[in-house]
C-alpha cells in the first residue's frame, strides 16, 4: 500500500516538473541539477534588460554546439539593451521579446523541460525568463562541417563534383537545389532512443506511390534502437530480404543520383551524420546503373552497362568454371590450350579446387588489408600481394600459373560492379563448391539457384528482378542498355506507377 | 499467401515448360522426314485440348486444387481428381529427374553417380517448390530470354550444315507414319501442359489464361519445330530417328572457325535449365493437388517428403536408360489419354454443366 | 545403404522441424507420415532397384491392345 502510495506521489512531483515554472532561478535550478545535470558543456548566462522594469533572464546553450559570435550578437546584445514596457510579463513579454529585441530568423518556444533540454544539446539557444513559463528557443546551431566535395566512393569524369557531408541540412539543401519543385516533399523523423538521430525522408509527391512513402516511414518509425550512427542501421533495420547478401536498399554519395532516384519515384533517406543516402525500392539493374550513363552519349554508356554485366559474370563465374573445366570436363578445352593448362599444373601439389579457394582467400586478405591501411602502406600491400606472393608462390610450383590469371581476372571485374563486391564473394564460393563437387552441371545448378533466389526477393513490395522480367522493349529499355533520353518517355513500371509518364507530351520530344 | 502471375511471365512460364525435357529428344522420330508436318498436326490437334485446359483454368479463377475446383465439382469429387493429378504429377516429375540425370551422365560426367546430379537437382526442386508459381515465373520469364538467344544463335551458327534436301520427298511414306509422330509429340510434351494448370496459380485476370496457355504453346511448338527440323536436316533421317540425343549430336557439328565449338554444351545448358522447371512445376502441382486431398490451404509443408522421393522414384520407374527414351517418344501411353484428354474433357463438361446451371438460378 | 537413406531422411526431418515456426499438430501429423512414407519407399527401391511397378491401368491397356490389332 505505502509503496503504491509512493509511486504515485512520485509520478505527481514528475507531472509537476514537466512543464517550466514561472521562477527564473527555480527553472535554471532544475535544469541543472536534473535532466542537464553533470553536463559541463552547457553555459547558463545571466543577463538582465533594461527599461523601467528590467527582467533577468538566462541564455542556456551547449558549448562548441551552438554559433557563440551569433548568439553574442543577435541574442545576448538586444536583450541586455531592450527595454520592455512595464505593464508586459508572460506570453506578451515573450512576444515582446521575439517580436523587438531577438533577430534570429528562426524561433520557437516551448513550456516543456525535456523538449527545452533537448534543444539544448541539439544546439540551439534558450532564452528564459524570470516571470515566464515559456522559454523560447533560438536556432543556432553551428559546429565543424566538412565542405562539399566530391566523394572518394563514387568519382566521375562528367558529372557535378558534389558529395554529401555529414550534415543532414547540407544534404537536404544538396537536393533541392537539383529538384526546385514544390512537389519534392520531406518529412523529418527522429530515430534512436539516446541518439535521436534526425533523418529526413525525401520523395517527390506526384510520381512516388503513397503506398510506399507510408511504408519506408512506417518501418522507420517502427525501429528501436538505441542509436543510428550511420545509415547502414536503417538499411540493414529495414531492409525486406535481410539474409539476403543482395542489397535491397541502395546508398550514394551523390545528390544527383539521388535526384534522379527521386525522380524515378523512389524514396531516398538521409541520416544525419552520414554522407550516405539510401534509397528505396532498390532492383537489382540498380547496381549496373551508374549516375554517369545518363551524362554521356548513350551508345557508350550502354557499351559500358554491358562491360559492367559481363564483369559481374565473371567475378562471380571464373574460378567456377576454371574449376568445373579443370577437373570435370578437360576434354571440353581446345587441345592445345588443355595441354599447356596440364602442364602448368603438373607440379603444383594441391587439387584444382584448394588450389582456388586457397588463392580467393589470399586475394580477400590482399584486399582488406589495403582497403583499411592508409593509402601509401595499401600500394606496399599491393605489391607485396601481386610480386612477392603471385610471381613466387608460381615459381615455388605452389600454384599454377593459369590460377593466378583466374584470380586477377576475378579481382579486377569485382570492381567494376562496385555495389555487388561483397555479394561476389558468397557467389563466387558457392559457385567454386558447386562446381568443385558436379562440374558443369553443378555451376549450373548454382546458377539456376542464383536466379532463383533473385526472383524470390522483393524490395519494398517490388519484384527484385523488375524490369529485368518485363519481357517487353519498352520495360527494359533502362536494363542491358541505356536507351537514349528521347526515347525513355515513360518511368519505371511499379516504382514510377503513379504517374508513368516522364515527358509530358511525347509529340513535344524531339526524335520520337 | 496470394500468388499472382502477370502475363508475359505466365507465357515463359508455359513455353518453358513445354521445351522442358522434350528438346532434345528426337521428337516425332517415327515420322522421319516428314516431322515438320507431324509439328503441324499435332499443333492443330492439340489447340483445341490446350483451349479447353486454359478455359477449366480459368473456369477455377486459377484456383487450381483448391476453392476453384471445389466449387465447381463438390468436395469429395475434387478431392479424388486432385490425388489422381497429384500421382501423375509426381510420375512425370520422376521421369524428368531421370532424364535430366541419364542425360547428364551419358554426355557429360560419366564417373559421378546419377544419384549425387539427382540430388543436387532435387535439392533446387525443392526450394523452388517453397518459394512458388509467382517466383519460377518470374525466373522463367528471364530464363526464357537465355533460352531463345542461344537457340537463336546456334541455329544460326548451324545454317551451314543445313541440308535441306533432307526433307524431301513429302510424306512418301503416307500419312500413318506423320499421325503417328503427331500423337507423340501431343502426348509428350505439348499436352502434359495440363500440370501447369495445376500449378500456375491466378493470372493478372480470368481472361489472361487463354492468352498465356495458348501463346506459351504456340511458341514452344514453333520453337521445338525448328530444333527438331533442323538437327534432321543437319543429321539426315537415319541418324535422327535412331539416336539418343539428336539435338546434341548436330550442334556438335557446329565448328566455326575452329573457335565456336563445343557448342553441344550449350544444349546441356538449355535441357537443364527447361528439365529444372518441368521438375519443379511437376512437383508443383503434386504438392498442391495432394494437399488439396488431406485439406490443407498451405502446401508448402508437404514438398520435402514428395520432392525428395522422387530420387527412388525415378529410379522406379525408368529401369534402364533405353526404357526412358523410348518411354519418352512413345506413342501416348494409357495414363496419358486418361489426364491428359478424356479427364479434362469429363471435367470441362461438367463444369460447363454446372456453370450453366449456376447462371440460371 | 538403407540405414543412410533413413538417417538422411530423419535428418531432414529434424532439421526441417526445428527451423519452421509453429504449425498446426494437422499439418505436423502429414508431414511426419509422408517423410515416413518417403523414407519406406526410398528404403525398398534401394534394397532392390528391380521393384515391380504397378499398372493399375495395364488390363484396360492389355484390352485395347487386342481390340486394335494395328499395334504401334
Amino acid at each position: 500500500m505505502s509503496f503504491w502510495k509512493r509511486w504515485k506521489e512520485k509520478k505527481a512531483a514528475g507531472k509537476q516538473r514537466e512543464h517550466l515554472s514561472t521562477s527564473l532561478e527555480s527553472n535554471i535550478r532544475w535544469l541543472r541539477s536534473n535532466l542537464l545535470a553533470d553536463d559541463a558543456t552547457i553555459v547558463y548566462r545571466l543577463l538582465r534588460t533594461k527599461g523601467p522594469r528590467p527582467r533577468d533572464c538566462a541564455l542556456v546553450y551547449a558549448n562548441n554546439m551552438a554559433k557563440h559570435d551569433f548568439l553574442s550578437e543577435h541574442v545576448v546584445a538586444p536583450l541586455m539593451s531592450s527595454a520592455p514596457p512595464k505593464e508586459l510579463h508572460g506570453q506578451g513579454l515573450l512576444d515582446y521579446f521575439m517580436q523587438e529585441a531577438i533577430s534570429s530568423d528562426s524561433m520557437d518556444t516551448s513550456s516543456s523541460y525535456k523538449e527545452l533540454a533537448e534543444a539544448v544539446v541539439r544546439g540551439t539557444g534558450v532564452v528564459l525568463v524570470d516571470g515566464c513559463g515559456i522559454g523560447l528557443m533560438v536556432d543556432a546551431q553551428g559546429f565543424e562541417k566538412r565542405s562539399v566535395s566530391e566523394p572518394q566512393s563514387e568519382t566521375v569524369v562528367r558529372g557535378p563534383r558534389q558529395g554529401f557531408t555529414e550534415d543532414l541540412g547540407v544534404n537536404v539543401s544538396l537536393v533541392r537545389r537539383k529538384i526546385t519543385s514544390p512537389n519534392l516533399k520531406m518529412k523529418y523523423l527522429y530515430v534512436g532512443e539516446q541518439t535521436r538521430t534526425k533523418t529526413a525522408v525525401m520523395y517527390l509527391e506526384s510520381v512516388a506511390k503513397p503506398d510506399l512513402v507510408d511504408e519506408v516511414i512506417q518501418r522507420i518509425e517502427q525501429i528501436e534502437m538505441d542509436g543510428i550512427l550511420e545509415s547502414g542501421y536503417i538499411e540493414e533495420l529495414i531492409k525486406d530480404s535481410p539474409r539476403s547478401p543482395f542489397p535491397t536498399i541502395g546508398h550514394t554519395e551523390r545528390p544527383d543520383t539521388v535526384a534522379g532516384k527521386i525522380l524515378e519515384g523512389r524514396v531516398a533517406v538521409l541520416v544525419d551524420g552520414t554522407p550516405f543516402a539510401l534509397t528505396m525500392p532498390y532492383l537489382l539493374v540498380e547496381a549496373f546503373q551508374a549516375n554517369e550513363d545518363y551524362y554521356r552519349h548513350w551508345v557508350l554508356a550502354s557499351f559500358h552497362r554491358l562491360v559492367r554485366y559481363i564483369s559481374f559474370f565473371l567475378t562471380t563465374s571464373t574460378p567456377g568454371l576454371y574449376l568445373a573445366l579443370v577437373s570435370h570436363h578437360p576434354q571440353l578445352l581446345p587441345m592445345n590450350l588443355a595441354i599447356s593448362i596440364a602442364a602448368a599444373r603438373k607440379n603444383v601439389p594441391f587439387p584444382a579446387m584448394v588450389e582456388v579457394v586457397i588463392m580467393g582467400l589470399v586475394f580477400e586478405i590482399l584486399r582488406e588489408g589495403g582497403v583499411r591501411l592508409p593509402r601509401s602502406v595499401g600500394q606496399a600491400i599491393s605489391i607485396v600481394g601481386a610480386i612477392v606472393l603471385g610471381d613466387a608462390a608460381v615459381g615455388a610450383s605452389l600454384v599454377s600459373a593459369p590460377m593466378i590469371i583466374v584470380v586477377g581476372l576475378t579481382g579486377v571485374a569485382g570492381f567494376v560492379v562496385s555495389q555487388f563486391n561483397d555479394v561476389a564473394v558468397v557467389v563466387r564460393l558457392g559457385l567454386v563448391v558447386l562446381a568443385g563437387l558436379l562440374g558443369f552441371y553443378g555451376f549450373l545448378l548454382g546458377g539456376m539457384g542464383l536466379m532463383l533466389h533473385l526472383a524470390s526477393i522483393k524490395s519494398f513490395g517490388v519484384p527484385y528482378l523488375s524490369s529485368l522480367t518485363s519481357l517487353s522493349v519498352q520495360g527494359s529499355q533502362d536494363t542491358l542498355l541505356r536507351s537514349p533520353w528521347w526515347k525513355m518517355q515513360m518511368r519505371p513500371r511499379h516504382i514510377g506507377a503513379k504517374n508513368r509518364q516522364r515527358v509530358q507530351s511525347p509529340s513535344r520530344s524531339r526524335r520520337s | 499467401m496470394k500468388e499472382h502471375v502477370p502475363d508475359r511471365q505466365g507465357i515463359a512460364f508455359v513455353a518453358l515448360f513445354i521445351l522442358g525435357n522434350s528438346i532434345i529428344y528426337g521428337l516425332a522420330w517415327r515420322a522421319g522426314r516428314d516431322l515438320w508436318l507431324s509439328f503441324l498436326v499435332a499443333t492443330g490437334l492439340s489447340f483445341p485440348l490446350i483451349l479447353l485446359y486454359s478455359r477449366l483454368h480459368s473456369l477455377m479463377h486459377g484456383q487450381v486444387f483448391s476453392e476453384g475446383m471445389e466449387s465447381l465439382f463438390g468436395k469429395w469429387p475434387s478431392r479424388i481428381i486432385a490425388l489422381l493429378y497429384s500421382g501423375y504429377a509426381w510420375r512425370l516429375g520422376s521421369y524428368v529427374v531421370s532424364d535430366v540425370t541419364n542425360f547428364i551422365q551419358a554426355v557429360s560426367l560419366r564417373d559421378t553417380p546419377q544419384f549425387a546430379t539427382a540430388l543436387g537437382f532435387v535439392l533446387l526442386v525443392l526450394w523452388a517448390v517453397k518459394e512458388g508459381a509467382e517466383t519460377l515465373a518470374r525466373w522463367s520469364s528471364v530464363m526464357i530470354v537465355v533460352v531463345g538467344f542461344v537457340l537463336v544463335f546456334t541455329l544460326l551458327l548451324a545454317t551451314g550444315q543445313v541440308d535441306l534436301d533432307e526433307f524431301l520427298p513429302v510424306m512418301y511414306d503416307g500419312f500413318g507414319p506423320v499421325l503417328l509422330g503427331a500423337l507423340q509429340i501431343m502426348d509428350f510434351p505439348f499436352l502434359e501442359t495440363i500440370l501447369v494448370v495445376g500449378s500456375i496459380g491466378a493470372l493478372s485476370r480470368q481472361k489472361a489464361s487463354y492468352t498465356v496457355f495458348l501463346t506459351g504453346f504456340v511458341l514452344a511448338a514453333f520453337f521445338l519445330m525448328l530444333v527438331a527440323s533442323f538437327s534432321l536436316a543437319v543429321l539426315g533421317t537415319e541418324k535422327y530417328t535412331t539416336s539418343y540425343y539428336p539435338i546434341f549430336m548436330a550442334t556438335a557439328r557446329i565448328d566455326v572457325a575452329e573457335f565456336l565449338t563445343r557448342l553441344e554444351l550449350v544444349v546441356g545448358v538449355i535441357f537443364a535449365l527447361g528439365g529444372f522447371l518441368k521438375m519443379a512445376v511437376c512437383l508443383l502441382a503434386a504438392c498442391k493437388g495432394l494437399a488439396h486431398t488431406l485439406g490443407f490451404s498451405d502446401y508448402r509443408f508437404l514438398a520435402t517428403p514428395l520432392v525428395l522421393s522422387v530420387i527412388p522414384g525415378a529410379r522406379w520407374l525408368v529401369k534402364s536408360s533405353m526404357e526412358i527414351e523410348r518411354s519418352a517418344t512413345k506413342v501416348f501411353g494409357i495414363s496419358d489419354v486418361l489426364f491428359q484428354v478424356v479427364l479434362p474433357i469429363c471435367l470441362w463438361i461438367v463444369a460447363e454443366i454446372r456453370i450453366s446451371r449456376h447462371s440460371e438460378d | 545403404m538403407a540405414i543412410l537413406v533413413i538417417l538422411g531422411f530423419a535428418l531432414v526431418g529434424t532439421v526441417e522441424l526445428v527451423l519452421s515456426p509453429r504449425r498446426p499438430w494437422k499439418e505436423v501429423a502429414a508431414y511426419l507420415v509422408l517423410l515416413a512414407v518417403a523414407a519406406a519407399f526410398s528404403v525398398m527401391v534401394t534394397l532392390n532397384p528391380d521393384l515391380p511397378v504397378p499398372q493399375p491401368l495395364g488390363l484396360l491397356f492389355d484390352w485395347l491392345k487386342e481390340i486394335w490389332q494395328g499395334g504401334l
